[in-house]
């Protein structure tokens, strides 16, 4: 069963297009990669899937919800971790999660979520004093607090380091084991490796390729470097 | 309406936290009305007929201090993608960021409005809760435009400059009309009920109001 069925999406920035007809499918409880180099576009499909973006043509759909039609429903259905963390930096982890939740109206045990991302310890703590990596967990919980189905992930790992990246790997590995749906959207081919068993290459918006990442990484790899 | 005030909640308390806004907003009001009172006679007669304008001013400079701001906070972190990611409609956003510009206001107007009266030692002929009612009108009329072209403007370079170079041609009607109504409350002593400008102020927020939430989409959207 497809999770996310994207069909001749295309979206313009004024002259730019920085998604050009691109259509897709992703299976339900898969973990999948969207990669290409620096401007193919990635950003801009999370964005697309996350409904921060409307599509300039062409449909999203999301568990059967089209994201312009139903886009409450689309919203509720589906959590966004970026590479910025989305909090509010003035407010504390337990705040932010507090105001999400009434934004997404959702009586969420505040408690049990900050348990699950080992953040007990820091949740008093003003968001802006923390480290990049205590940030990125914080960000995972606001993106995970309303139970989404899909969980969008946009160079989550950018700035962390390896101790940070292995908890964030062993996370999503967990919530794959829940039959999550997972979009990774990464520059780096070992990262995605490492998490995915499928993925599209995207070049100028488009799609390059459709790779399967648990045969053919050096393919991948020259695919792309190919590209930059 | 209700998640507009959980947004507008949740920015008075960072507000209120650093006080970062209110501050320099209090401070320019405190300022202009000092070198004022320093600068003109408090018992002229000339002082007396141009004071609603200038207590009017000092409110909507002060304000366009903290409008300026509206958007960029969350531009600026990046937290606007997290409210345009949830389920909360755009014109949540605008209405709840005309809430907490309002308050900031109303609390402006609060503090001044006692200081502008010592000062000055000025003795208003009509009602007093009148003129705070016409302040605050004006203020909502001030706050629907300038928390829409704070959004506009997000974008642009100069942000602070842009607001009021396109807020002020569109802010004039109100401009004018409050001082009108000020100026028959605070020196003629009229009841804020046979003041004609009211309907106008009104009639000028509810167009404008109107107008902020049919395009306030298509300004947000990128």
């Amino acid at each position: 069963m497809h999770s996310i069925e994207v069909k001749k999406l295309t979206k313009r920035f004024g002259n730019l297009i920085a998604i050009d007809n691109l259509s897709l499918d992703i299976e339900e409880g898969q973990i999948y990669a969207i990669l290409g180099p620096n401007g193919a576009g990635k950003t801009t499909f999370i964005k697309l899937l996350s409904t921060i973006l409307n599509p300039s043509s062409g449909k999203i759909i999301i568990h059967g919800y089209d994201t312009i039609k139903d886009l409450n429903e689309t919203r509720k259905s589906v959590g966004l971790v970026s590479h910025n963390h989305l909090l509010y930096e003035e407010l504390s982890v337990l705040e932010n999660i507090k105001f999400y939740s009434e934004i997404f109206e959702v009586d969420v045990d505040s408690e049990k979520i900050i348990n699950k991302l080992n953040l007990s310890s820091v949740k008093h703590k003003i968001v802006r004093n923390l480290s990049r990596g205590m940030k990125q967990r914080a960000a995972i919980a606001r993106a995970l607090l309303h139970n989404p189905t899909i969980l969008l992930l946009d160079e989550p790992t950018t700035g962390l380091d390896i101790e940070s990246k292995d908890l964030f790997y062993e996370l999503i590995q967990e919530l794959r084991d829940e039959n999550a749906t997972i979009v990774l959207s990464t520059h780096s081919i070992e990262e995605a490796a490492k998490l995915c068993k499928k993925g599209v290459v995207l070049n100028h918006g488009k799609k390059f390729a459709e790779v399967d990442l648990t045969k053919d990484i050096g393919k991948v790899v020259e695919k792309i470097k190919g590209l930059q | 309406m209700r998640k507009s005030l959980i947004l507008a909640k949740k920015d008075l308390k960072i507000e209120f936290r650093n006080r970062s806004t209110l501050n320099l907003m209090f401070l320019f009001s405190f300022i202009i009305l000092l070198t004022f009172n320093f600068a003109s006679d408090p018992f002229s007669t000339q002082l007396r007929d141009i004071a609603p304008g200038l207590l009017w001013f000092v409110l909507l400079f002060a304000g366009l201090l903290g409008i300026s701001k509206t958007f960029i906070k969350e531009i600026d972190s990046g937290t606007i993608e997290g409210l345009k990611s949830a389920p909360i409609s755009y014109n949540e956003i605008l209405i709840g960021k005309i809430i907490y510009n309002l308050t900031l206001i109303i609390i402006i107007e609060i503090i001044t409005f006692p200081l502008f009266m010592v000062l000055f030692n000025y003795t208003i002929a009509g009602n007093i809760f009148s003129t705070l009612a016409i302040l605050t009108l004006g203020s909502i009329g001030f706050v629907v435009v300038g928390s829409f072209i704070s959004a506009l403007i997000i974008g642009v370079q100069n942000r602070g400059l842009m607001l009021q170079v396109i807020a002020m041609p569109l802010l004039i009607p109100v401009i004018i009309s409050t001082i009108l109504a000020l100026r028959e409350v605070m020196i003629f002593g009229k009841s804020i009920f046979d003041i004609s400008e009211i309907i106008f102020i009104v009639g000028y927020v509810l167009i404008m109001a109107t107008l902020s939430l049919l395009l306030f989409e298509y300004v947000l959207e990128e």
